[in-house]
């Protein structure tokens, strides 16, 4: 069964000048044990689309369509319900940016407990012992566990938070870029401990970055967002060797791969839109290369190319 | 640096403040037109040859310059030895100290309970309004602190009046609180009885200024608090799945308790104008009325104002110290010179 | 011709631009469009309340010597609500009117005049007799009031001898003209007569003989008799003790006085005698009273009564208005120059300047600002404009604060790094980058730092330090408390309510509009709501 599928999302935040639909009609399917990277440039609606499923939404946003995890709809559920036996439980998230998503002046061993120990019926001493596993798990120490946020390095705040995502064992881990604000030999750190946890606890994931090279390297699924949408959706290889939908071509074009040949960076000319008033039909028609008359007419339908294999656009559906 | 050091580095400035403060409060009443000769004394002793001069010399009014700084700061800081007295005052020829000494704790009760009704009741209506964001609650609390922002103090203090003296006491002869004064006369006999009549005439005018100030605070808590809501850490605990109040309180509030620190040690100037605005209307003989009283221009009394401006550069500067440690105590993140 | 250059043209676009959508944004905001009305109807009523306010500003200041009415008179609409003063006088003047009483003259006496004067003959020559002789003259008056607290009545009178006999002293061994008297004897008395034949006899001379003394400059003195004008005040205390009264019973007697309403009567009983040092037959003269005015001070005036003074409330609060705004926006205006110069100062040049400028924020911040203005006012003295400055002085350190850090936030971005790389000036870059980038917010913290400088001066004043001739709201609440408007016989609300209300008005206008713009120009706030 389906771990986590989600049909038709949308997001939009109610603002002055109208909506913004930072997600619009989004769906994709995973199964246990998925890696699925979520990738797309800056602004795009990738946090959107995480704060939809965790439902962590801002109050001037909307949310429709259907989330279902393990079956069930998240957007059904009581809000009591959904806090006791979801969140953190069953889906945890490593959130953008850790070192504003730790407490400032609470230490961070107990930022962890209390998660246990709102969820499960422990006692503090058990929380605390789980905590110091998590942490020496994740390559800091236990005798860290009674720091302070600013006492720690960026690196290990971001590893903080992974402890602190394992701390219910959940089924699904949500990150948002979790290595963006690091330098690269932190971040190959931080990458190496959320390989080995997945290999170790066989986590389900959901990565989002800007970073492809990343992806490829820790996900079996990627999902290119473009503009509030998925365009494409489907197998690692698959998406990075014959990648379908203009967009995605041009993604990775555009970027540098260390092992790879080298080759000139292809740029994507223009900018990407803005989610107020995007562009009619197909979203990338402005800066899409084979763009056609159907592209500015007619919205592509989001389409199963391959075996597990989706996409939306004309140049494949037709 | 070690906390020991910090702590001494901030003593020693905060000294410096004082002592700066004291020698700006002597310069300036050089250029002031006080002279208690000119009511001191009947104008047909003033005639009398000499005799100016003899009261001048008691107040050290003749001395040259330096000598008289010297005597004053001894006088403002009486070398550590001595309790300070602050010098001889012009109207009841009595050290300054004394008189400061029964009307210090009348003003201090004053601001006490205004402060505390201020706080219990503020803080936790800033909190309510935080946690129910965007409903109606919030929207009468936030208008409210504006409306707290736009009203004089002394405005409310006059309604007050006009409803509870003029109209409920002095037209329908119920009286709920006292007319004005501090003490009923004749005195109440018995401890107990002069601290209830004293408490029951500090009622009004504390009550007064808590109406006019304690929806400022509320604002304020709520606007802080609301920053600390919308902080990441907040959609953290959020996620976690911990109940909105644990949130609230442990999260969100706790993060905001070196910011209310510093409120409640930043209010202390406003405490004091309301001190002097509120003794006046209500005639409570405490420090701001006699302050106030002291600057008459035909009857100035320099050496009372000199003291309470003195006192209360010492009371803010010592505050601000304390805010700063508290600051570092709830702060982690500031905590100077310690590991942990 | 020259040429607009696209630069500055791009410029002119950018701006509109900025304006359009900070409007967009504004207008959606409620709280702002109600601060905004607020703001633009003070600033209406200060313009034009020279024309609109019903006296001056000196006619009302607490100096100005007139009365509009008498001290808290109620509103002209206080009937509806409180009927008990339904029957109040209003401020008006009596024009008394003689004529004369009926019955016939006293032979030796003739009256010629009616109306506004009138002037009796005497000559005793005519009867030859040395007794008293008298005419009545009568003036009747429609009163339809009731409870009236002052008057003030004022005559003219003007005895005119017929001749004059000269006073001889004998000074230095020879006799010597001193002086002139006239040739009759005079008496004056007034009675007013209640509707209900009460008399109350509130004025007369004693017998009276005209006369001239000049013992040096002889004989050189004026025979041209000028009269006297009179005037009596009810609620002077010489007034009581003739009637029956007790001095302080001002206000009783004059309640016993005009008790009622209906015809009211003024009679003039003017009595002539011959001097006992010349002959009967030379006895002669004649006596003109002119210009009785009665005064009744109006105990209901206007739109919003009187103050303790007796001056218009109304005309007061509107000249409050401008003065108000004026204060507030000057005050302001110097506090925000001060707090940018410093800001931008500070955070632009940072280093050994900026902590040296922030340690004095730190401390002036922590400062009570109402002790020290006082001590100031003291030592310096009273005036509103010095008053603005003060309070100016005491009133940029928050602002300063902010904009250092919005100017240290600046300093990394990518247009101000690009105009350094490429050379451009530190001056340039202060006033061409900077300075408009930080000038939005400036402008909300200006809007919202006038309502404390209003409502400091309020205090100010209302603590007796303010400017004593300026009509501010303040000053006016500072002469309801110290003069009366509280105690439950005035409960002068009028006096009381009102200044109180505009200047929560008008600091809520501000407040409001301030929040508002402060939404518009940093977003982040609008999070909070
Ligand atoms: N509270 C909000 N109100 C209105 N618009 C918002 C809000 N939050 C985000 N947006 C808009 O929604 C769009 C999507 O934002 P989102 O944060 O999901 O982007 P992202 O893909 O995560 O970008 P990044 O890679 O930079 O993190 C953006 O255009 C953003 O401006
Ligand atoms: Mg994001």
């Amino acid at each position: 069964m389906e771990l986590l599928k989600l049909q038709n999302l949308k997001m939009y935040y109610g603002t002055l000048r109208g909506d913004v639909r930072a997600v619009d009609d989004i769906s994709f399917t995973m199964e246990k044990k998925d890696t699925v990277g979520l990738a797309g440039e800056s602004g795009c609606g990738k946090t959107s689309a995480m704060l939809a499923i965790l439902r962590l939404q801002p109050p001037n946003a909307k949310v429709s369509g259907e989330i279902l995890f393990q079956g069930k709809n998240l957007l059904k559920m009581s809000d009591s319900e959904f806090r006791k036996n979801i969140r953190w439980k069953k889906i945890s998230t490593i959130f953008q940016g850790a070192m504003n998503a730790l407490h400032p002046t609470l230490r961070v061993g107990d930022q962890i407990t209390e998660a246990i120990l709102a969820h499960e019926s422990r006692s503090k001493q058990e929380a605390t012992e789980i905590a110091g596993k998590l942490f020496d798990l994740v390559g800091i120490g236990s005798e860290r566990l009674d720091r302070y946020s600013h006492e720690l390095s960026g690196g290990m705040k971001q590893r903080t938070m992974i402890a602190m995502s394992l701390a219910c064992n959940p089924e699904l881990i949500i990150a948002d870029e979790p290595t963006t604000a690091l330098d690269v030999i932190i971040e190959a750190q931080v990458l190496k401990v959320m390989k080995e946890l997945q290999e170790k606890l066989g986590l389900s994931m959901i990565v989002i970055s800007h970073d492809l090279s990343m992806i490829a390297e820790t996900c079996n699924k990627a999902a290119i967002m473009y503009a509030g949408k998925i365009v494409e959706f489907g197998g690692i290889v698959k998406v990075f060797t014959e990648p379908l939908h203009p967009y995605t071509q041009k993604l990775i074009a555009a970027f540098p791969s260390i092992l790879g040949s080298m080759r000139e960076l292809a740029s994507i000319s223009g900018f990407p839109p803005d989610l107020l008033s995007p562009p009619p039909a197909c979203r990338f028609h402005p800066r899409c290369p084979y763009a056609m008359n159907i592209c500015r007419k007619e919205e592509p339908r989001y389409i199963e190319a391959d075996q597990n294999r989706y996409v939306a656009c004309h140049l494949v559906s037709r | 640096m070690g906390f020991r050091e910090y702590l001494a580095k901030r003593i020693i400035v905060s000294f410096l403040v004082i002592f700066l403060v004291a020698t700006l409060n002597f310069l300036i009443f050089i250029v002031y037109p006080a002279d208690p000769t000119r009511y001191l004394l009947d104008p047909q002793l003033a005639r009398t040859p000499g005799l100016v001069d003899v009261i001048r010399d008691q107040y050290g009014l003749n001395e040259p310059l330096h000598v008289k700084y010297v005597k004053y700061l001894g006088n403002m800081f009486s070398f550590g030895i001595l309790p300070p007295h602050f010098g001889y005052s012009f109207q009841t020829h009595d050290f300054v100290a004394n008189e400061m000494a029964w009307r210090m704790p009348l003003t201090i009760l004053l601001l006490g309970l205004a402060l505390v009704g201020n706080v219990i009741i503020g803080i936790p209506l800033g909190i309510f309004a935080a946690s129910r964001r965007g409903t109606k609650t919030d929207v009468a609390v936030i208008g409210a602190g504006l409306f707290t922002y736009g009203v004089p103090t002394f405005f409310v203090q006059l309604l007050m009046i006009l409803f509870f003296i003029s109209f409920v006491y002095q037209t329908y002869g119920i009286k709920i609180f006292p007319a004005g004064g501090w003490i009923s006369y004749p005195n109440p006999e018995g401890l107990i009885n002069v601290m209830g009549d004293i408490l029951w005439h500090m009622a009004l005018p504390a009550l007064t200024l808590v109406v006019a100030g304690f929806a400022g605070w509320a604002l304020y808590t709520r606007n802080m608090l609301v920053d600390a809501l919308t902080q990441d850490y907040v959609a953290t605990a959020r996620a976690k799945g911990l109940s909105e109040r644990t949130i609230l309180f442990k999260h969100a509030f706790k993060s905001i308790h070196p910011q209310v620190a510093t409120l409640l040690t930043l209010s202390l100037p406003g405490l004091v104008t309301g001190a002097i605005i509120t003794e006046t209307i209500f005639g409570l003989e405490g420090v701001g009325k006699w302050y106030l009283s002291s600057l008459d221009r035909s009857n100035p009394d320099f050496p009372v104002v000199q003291a309470v401006l003195f006192v209360v550069a010492t009371l803010v500067v010592v505050c601000n110290l304390v805010a700063d440690l508290l600051y570092g105590v709830l702060d982690p993140r500031i905590r100077v010179g310690q590991r942990r | 011709m020259k040429l607009k250059s696209p630069i500055s043209e791009y410029r002119v676009q950018l701006w509109t631009r900025r304006i359009k959508n900070f409007w967009l944004d504004y207008s959606h905001n409620k709280i702002g469009l109600v601060g905004l009305v607020i703001i633009v109807g003070f600033v209406f009523t200060a313009v034009t309340s020279p024309w609109l306010a019903p006296y001056s500003v000196e006619e009302v200041r607490p100096d100005a010597l007139k009365y509009n009415a008498d001290g808290y008179a109620v509103p002209a609409w206080y009937p509806i609500f409180f009927p008990a003063t339904a029957n109040y006088p209003p401020q008006h003047e009596l024009k008394l009117n003689w004529s004369m009483a009926a019955g016939e003259l006293p032979q030796s006496l003739t009256a010629n005049g009616s109306g506004r004067s009138f002037r009796v003959y005497y000559d005793a020559n005519i009867t030859g007799s040395s007794d008293p002789v008298e005419a009545v003259f009568v003036s009747k008056f429609e009163y339809p009031y009731k409870y009236m607290r002052i008057f003030e009545m004022q005559f003219t009178y003007n005895p005119r001898p017929e001749s004059f006999v000269e006073i001889r002293r004998f000074i230095a061994g020879k006799w010597r003209v001193i002086g002139t008297t006239g040739s009759m004897l005079w008496k004056i008395e007034f009675e007013l007569v209640r509707p209900d034949n009460a008399t109350f006899p509130f004025w007369d001379n004693n017998w009276e003989r005209n006369k001239y003394v000049n013992p040096h400059a002889l004989p050189d003195f004026s025979d041209d008799a000028t009269g006297d004008t009179i005037t009596l005040i009810s609620s002077d205390r010489t007034l009581p003790p003739k009637l029956g009264y007790e001095a302080w019973e001002t206000s009783l007697m004059t309640a016993h006085l005009f008790l009622k309403p209906g015809e009211y009567l003024v009679r003039a009983k003017i009595t002539f005698k011959p001097p006992d040092d010349i002959p009967v037959e030379e006895a002669a003269g004649s006596i003109e009273i002119s210009n009785f005015d009665v005064e009744i001070r109006g105990r209901i005036h206007g739109l919003l009564g009187t103050d303790a003074f007796g001056h218009d409330v109304w005309s007061q609060l509107l000249h409050g208005a401008a003065i108000s705004l004026l204060f507030g926006i000057s005050s302001a205006a110097i506090a925000v120059s001060l707090g940018i110069l410093v800001g931008v100062t500070a955070g632009f040049v940072g280093g050994a300047v900026d902590e040296v400028m922030m340690r004095i924020v730190d401390i002036l911040l922590c400062i009570p600002v109402l002790p020290i203005l006082l001590v100031l006012i003291a030592v310096f003295g009273y005036s509103l404009w010095y008053l603005v400055l003060i309070i100016a002085i005491f009133g940029w350190q928050g602002l300063s604060r902010v904009i250092r850090s919005h100017v240290l936030s600046l300093r990394e971005m990518a247009f101000v790094e690009c105009a350094t790389a490429s050379g451009a000036s530190k001056g340039y870059i202060i006033l061409k980058h900077i300075v408009p980038n930080v000038l939005p917010t400036a402008l909300a913290s200006m809007v919202l730092s006038v309502p404390g400088a209003i409502i400091l001066e309020a205090a100010l004043s209302f603590l007796g330090f303010g400017d004593p001739l300026a009509p501010t709201w303040g000053k006016m609440l500072q002469n309801a408390y110290a003069f009366g408007a509280f105690s439950p016989t005035n409960l002068a609300l009028w006096d009381i309510l009102p200044p109180g209300i505009a200047i929560v008005l008008i600091c809520m206008g501000f407040v409001f509009l301030g929040h508002a713009i402060d939404e518009v120009v940093n977003p982040r706030l609008r999070r909070r709501r």
